[in-house]
């Protein structure tokens, strides 16, 4: 507990100008340095942190965009990664930094920025703070065609990935990006030891697909356009093992992320094939973001 | 209760006396050194400070020893690996989830959605199942489920986000029609029907019709529970949400899936993510 000096008055003591200015600094300096603990348990309610939100923000895509991944330039956002040791183009994840190139949804970005804010997780004796992030991602998906350049009929299987992603913060002390970050489920401990990617478990929680199944390319141009004009809509949550675990997916060592000041919308074009251009239209799309503080439970 | 007075107060006429005084600022000291409360603070008192900021994370908290529980919102977290109702799997080419040899280690793969024809709770399976995961007989993996207790009337968010997938079959084939899925969430073992998604609505329209094909809305071509993406190698997305408001007590919340018909393919469910936010006290 805090402890106030306050010298009381005696009784032989006369009462002068400088004996009750006394008392009343040593009062006023006990009240100016009042600390935590001199609050009793639920003296802060709903009334004195006002709302939960702390920040939100919506971006909304009104006008088609066209994501291409064109043979050979692997850094445009396709899923070339269809093979693994257990055989070929099976549509399956893999882990960073193998996991595909990713780019925003959108011809301007589908990307709400932020000042940087810390995630922390909650532990009893700090709370209220901003520990979650809510992600509202709708992007509806026009078709997927495909060119081919090679002359001959060809047969590949297409689809388009869609996810959100979030853009970590080292805090020292002026926050420098250190670039975009998937959301993975809790399949190692957040707080595990580094581990080169690829040896632990790795899989998008919010990554959703849609496609369709062989999409037959012929020369002489676009052809063979899939529709799918369907919905893809996903409520994702930013967390605080997030952050940590992002650490452990930067190819150089765990650097800590201390921070998120971004988040987007994200596109991955699926092919089994690396030969072909493939194409996708997303019609609109739209993004919310929720920094939501609070209590919290710890499981 | 603080005080809101000095228990004497000094009068034009009065005596002072060193124990009246020294007893009004007992008072004021006691309080000071602990038992400041609720109407101490006044209105948004915290309301900047909490607000985080970079490098100086740590200055936003509020200690839980001061703070009020229900003072703002509560995460349900759901992520954890071998019980959490959230579970990330992959839906591979052509649907099927693979044998765990397929597997990195903790990858317990897609969940095949029972021919029940009733509602189920998703990812609820009993072992023995296909899983990389160390399980005994009678072992359960990742039910999407969550239960908690409101202390108090509370504004809950509930979401249900997941990769869903119905395979192709022969019937399928012919006419890009199968029986499709249900979705919906549960809460203290009432659907709710907000949530419901996935019947014969336009929602449920195939999405991987090839362009020579005419593009006509399964609802209104009157098939009832057509399937998803009958053609598709990598599924369909499923959201359903609800805000509800919940009377105090102990809350569960489910994510259900329904099978509409058994001619179909199988059924398959990957990622899920069910987010459960109290957002107001």
């Amino acid at each position: 507990m805090p402890e106030i000096l306050f010298t009381p008055f005696l009784e032989e003591e006369g009462f002068t100008e400088a004996s009750i200015t006394d008392r009343l600094d040593q009062a006023k300096a006990g009240l100016n340095s009042v600390v935590q603990q001199a609050s009793e348990r639920g003296a802060l309610n709903e009334n004195h942190g006002g709302s939960c939100v702390v920040f939100m923000d919506t971006i909304e895509q009104t006008t088609p965009s066209l994501h291409q991944a064109t043979w050979g330039n692997l850094w445009e956002p396709v899923y070339w990664n269809l093979t693994n040791g257990n055989g070929s183009g099976d549509g399956r994840q893999l882990p960073p930094p193998a996991d595909g190139s990713w780019e925003a949804i959108g011809g301007a970005p589908l990307e709400i920025n932020f000042t940087p804010i810390p995630l922390l997780a909650a532990t009893p004796d700090d709370r209220f703070g901003v520990s979650c992030i809510y992600v509202m991602l709708n992007a509806e998906v026009r078709y997927v065609n495909g060119v081919d350049h090679q002359g001959t009929v060809k047969n590949v299987d297409c689809g388009v990935a869609i996810t959100v992603q979030w853009e970590g913060f080292k805090d020292d002390p002026i926050p420098s990006s250190q670039g975009w970050f998937h959301i993975y489920q809790n399949m190692a401990p957040a707080d595990a030891a580094f581990v080169p990617p690829g040896l632990v478990n790795w899989c998008r929680l919010p990554e959703r697909k849609v496609g369709p199944a062989a999409l037959q390319l012929v020369p002489g141009g676009l052809n063979n356009q899939l529709d799918i004009w369907h919905d893809i809509s996903i409520r994702t949550t930013i967390r605080p093992e997030d952050l940590m675990r992002a650490a452990n997916e930067l190819p150089v060592g765990p650097l800590p992320i201390d921070l998120v000041g971004a988040v987007r919308g994200s596109i991955s074009l699926i092919t089994t094939d690396l030969v072909e251009t493939t194409r996708t239209e997303i019609r609109n799309a739209n993004l919310t973001v929720i920094a939501l503080r609070g209590t919290e439970a710890l499981l | 209760m603080s005080w809101k007075y000095l228990p004497r107060r000094l009068i034009t006429t009065g005596v002072v006396g060193f124990q009246d005084l020294n007893r009004g600022f007992l008072s004021f000291v006691n309080e000071v050194q602990g038992r400041l409360n609720e109407h101490n603070w006044k209105e948004g008192a915290v309301r900047e400070e909490a607000v985080p900021t970079p490098g100086a994370g740590d200055l936003n908290f509020v200690s839980t020893d001061v703070l009020d529980l229900d003072a703002a919102y509560e995460f349900e977290s759901t992520r954890n690996t071998l019980t959490g109702a959230s579970y990330a799997a992959n839906i591979t080419w052509g649907g099927w989830r693979q044998a765990q040899w397929n597997y990195p280690f903790g990858w317990a793969g897609a969940w095949l959605i029972p021919n029940t024809l009733q509602w189920d709770i998703i990812g609820s399976e009993t072992n023995p199942f296909i899983t990389s995961l160390p399980s005994a007989p009678g072992d359960t993996i990742n039910p999407c489920e969550r239960s908690f207790t409101l202390t108090e009337t509370t504004v809950v968010l509930i979401a249900l986000s997941l990769q869903g997938y119905q395979s192709f079959n022969t019937m399928g084939a012919m006419s890009q029609i199968q029986g499709g899925c249900s979705f919906a969430l549960e809460v203290n073992g009432a659907v709710i029907t907000e949530s419901l998604y996935g019947t014969a609505d336009s929602s449920n329209d195939p999405v991987a019709i090839e362009n020579f094909a005419p593009y006509q809305p399964m609802a209104e071509r009157m098939h009832a529970a057509p399937a998803y993406d009958p053609n598709g190698v990598y599924g369909y997305s499923v959201c359903v949400e609800t805000v509800m408001t919940l009377p105090p007590g102990h809350v569960t919340v489910r994510g259900l899936v329904k099978k509409l018909t058994t001619d179909g393919g199988d059924a398959i469910i990957g990622s899920r993510e069910l987010i459960i936010l109290k957002l107001m006290r």
